[in-house]
């Protein structure tokens, strides 16, 4: 232990603890107090980074970190602050987040406490989650949940959850920068772990692409197309060749793409090309796909010939878009 | 930009013989959407259709500026978005393109409200211009995350048709405007009170690891009171838990700003960047206001890149410095000997030789006392709103 006297910090982490808690029931009473409480709060948030990044430009020691985070899960502070995230000022939220990220990255060896910690309390994540519905920490609980999501044993709790369908809503919210954070979350929910999402994909299929259609079909300009550029995503990964084959057998998600090719948007029927040639470039079609294309043939090939010429410097999208037409019109 | 996806074909063939283990579904027969022509009409919607209106297309500004209140009218009523429970807005006037033609600023205050504060700017951009949404998700994710007096502050955002709208609180005078009124630069003593205030900006962001990477005059707003306003988040960065950390990123969107960019983000190579980048910016910036141009504007690109890769330090041009190449006006005057030592450390080639933020604070020219407010400086500047 270093000597007290040459540092600022003259409490130990087991004091900091303690008195952050304190000052966070004080907080959850919601009596008289807990104006005061908000502020003590955030001079003991501040006590805590101080501790985890070492203070006046000192490196942290070692010892008092893990001696902090020890007393932390002891204390249940984590989902304390979490549950209180709402009633705290601006900068303090932004202080949990960093605290929970850092605390989440510590590792003893192959170990992760923190995600053991999590991993046995899944009702934090799960009002992680929630926090979307509340605009003021939104964004706050979205970084949070990105780092929970780094390791795979969180994402599985979360993905097989119930609230896991919520995102189909909060992706769609009219505030641009919550919906899009909430779409990032979402996007590394169902891509960052391979072999994980794939399971989960074909064990739900059904409804997690019935809810998916919807994002497709969303008023939402931003919707529409970040979730069609994330369906192309997904089918072309190998790791989704189950769900995809699955995707690309149901005409009806042939009959949207070819709705979406033909959208005002240019933007948006460059993404739906994209799943469209998924269709096209299956070597086997299933009947009632190859009866579409075949009925539509001359004026696909028509079509997708006049399609975004413009687009001259993308090599493989030019040669995609040659390769469909020659399979198009091979057809029989 | 192309497309990182690994070929598709090869991996389908690849994968042919798996195909034949697929349940066949049989299809209801009536396929009647498709056999129209694709070619033709437009789609079947599905979806509840929204009012399509032609933003997108050219109209008069006048026009244009009618589309938008209705719009913004429309949300009110259907009570949807953030508009809805303050009162609507007001769209005045349209100020100038923004995000690089892509878009256009709107002057424009919050209906039933009339004093300073509900003075606000919408930014509008045409989304199937921009390659990648998430740029500007960036944007407003930054000014989310951050208050700060000397910071642009974020109203709202939403999304109707294929327009994002950014409302922001507004700000009379850009930093570009500036020097349209001052085009020899601003006086010493304002750009102090200036930068006094975008420094403390700076710290406040550095303090959080996040790189601006876009620090440049037309990024610095002033309200009517005087109060900078930095923006321009939208190529922000944040550095990693490790204040040491670097990144190592030169995106695209990056080349509108080469000239502010210091010599290690130009050199893209494996050491990276972090704090100290902004720090050459902000020497680059000050030189800019303070000479009424950016450093390096009158070079060629590869020109300006090896220049700063060898270590030519940009100066402020008064009589102490090559006065033979200057107009009247800048021969004329002499900056304080402070102001050329700050903007000297805050230019140096290595990295590590730059002050950091809190040091740049500390420095004479920052900490003197200057006995008026800043608008009494500048009594030249139009705001862009009366222009």
């Amino acid at each position: 232990m270093p000597l007290p006297i040459f540092g600022k910090s003259h409490k130990s982490p087991a004091d900091v603890v303690k008195n952050l808690k304190e000052a966070l029931v004080a907080i959850e009473k919601g009596d008289r107090r807990s104006e005061k409480a908000v502020e003590e709060v955030n001079k003991w948030l501040q006590m805590v980074k101080g501790i985890i990044y070492g203070q006046d430009g000192q490196e942290p020691h070692s010892e008092q970190v893990a001696q902090l985070a020890q007393e932390t899960y002891n204390a249940n502070v984590l989902p304390m602050l979490i549950k209180n995230l709402a009633k705290l000022d601006f900068e303090s939220k932004k202080d949990v987040a960093q605290i929970f990220n850092n605390l989440l990255r510590r590792q003893i060896g192959t170990r992760s406490p923190t995600v053991e910690y999590l991993g046995a309390r899944p009702e934090i994540l799960v009002t992680l989650a929630h926090g979307y519905e509340n605009g003021e920490i939104a964004v706050t609980c979205g970084s949070m949940l990105r780092e929970c999501i780094r390791h795979d044993h969180l994402a599985k709790i979360l993905l097989y959850h119930e609230s896991f369908y919520n995102f189909f809503s909060y992706v769609e919210m009219s505030s641009f920068d919550i919906a899009s954070d909430a779409f990032a979350t979402f996007k590394d929910l169902i891509t960052k772990h391979k072999t994980l999402c794939a399971e989960f994909l074909d064990a739900n299929y059904d409804r997690f692409f019935g809810k998916y259609q919807e994002l497709l079909n969303s008023e939402n300009y931003v919707t529409r197309r970040q979730s069609l550029k994330l369906l192309g995503e997904l089918l072309l990964d190998r790791h989704n060749f189950n769900v995809m084959t699955k995707y690309i057998s149901n005409p009806e998600n042939l009959k949207l793409m070819m709705e979406l090719l033909r959208e005002k948007s240019r933007s948006i029927q460059f993404e739906a090309f994209h799943v469209f040639k998924v269709f096209v470039a299956n070597p086997n079609k299933p009947r009632p796909i190859a009866d579409i294309l075949l009925r539509n043939r001359d004026r696909l090939v028509e079509f997708l010939s006049q399609f975004h010429n413009e687009r001259t410097d993308d090599e493989q999208f030019n040669d995609e878009k040659a390769y469909l037409i020659k399979q198009i019109q091979e057809m029989k | 930009m192309k497309r990182l996806k690994r070929v598709l074909i090869n991996k389908l063939v690849g994968h042919g013989d798996e195909f034949y283990n697929l349940p066949l579904e049989i299809p209801d027969d009536r396929i009647e959407s498709n056999d129209s022509n694709p070619s033709v009409g437009p789609p079947t919607k599905k979806r509840k259709t929204m009012p399509k209106k032609e933003l997108g297309q050219i109209a008069t500004n006048a026009k244009r500026k009618s589309i938008v209140e209705e719009t913004i009218a429309e949300m009110k009523a259907q009570s949807c978005g953030p508009m809805s429970d303050q009162g609507g807005l007001q769209l005045l006037n349209v100020l100038n393109p923004s995000f690089g033609g892509r878009g256009e600023a709107y002057d424009a205050r919050e209906a039933n409200r009339n004093e300073e504060k509900a003075k606000l700017v919408v930014k509008t951009i045409r989304l199937d211009a921009v390659e990648k949404i998430d740029e500007i998700a960036a944007e407003a994710h930054y000014l989310r995350r951050l208050t700060h007096p000397n910071i642009v502050s974020l109203h709202s955002t939403l999304v109707m048709d294929s327009q994002i709208y950014i409302v922001l609180h507004f700000a009379s005078y850009g930093g570009d405007i500036l020097s349209s009124s001052y085009q020899n630069g601003i006086p010493e003593k304002a750009i102090s009170l200036v930068c006094k205030q975008l420094f403390t900006a700076i710290q406040y962001i550095h303090k959080q690891n996040i790189l601006h990477r876009s620090i440049r005059a037309s990024h610095i707003l002033l309200d009517d009171s005087g109060t900078v306003k930095l923006s321009g988040f939208r190529y922000a960065r944040c550095l990693q838990d490790n204040p040491m950390n670097a990144i190592t990123d030169f995106d695209a969107h990056l080349e509108s700003s080469l000239l502010w960019l210091a010599p290690e983000v130009l050199a893209q190579d494996l050491h990276g960047y972090g704090l100290p980048s902004d720090i050459y910016s902000l020497g680059i910036t000050m030189c800019e206001i303070a000479n009424g141009y950016p450093p390096f504007s009158d070079m060629q690109l590869l020109e300006m890149m090896l220049a700063k890769s060898r270590g030519t330090i940009p100066r402020l041009l008064d009589s102490t410095t090559c006065p033979a190449k200057l107009s009247k006006e800048q021969n004329a005057r002499t900056f304080s000997p402070d102001f050329h030592a700050l903007v000297m450390c805050c230019l140096s080639l290595k990295p590590s030789l730059r002050l950091t933020i809190g040091q740049c604070l500390e420095t004479p020219f920052i900490a003197k006392r200057r006995k008026k407010p800043l608008p009494s400086y500048i009594p030249q500047a139009v705001p862009i709103d009366k222009k």
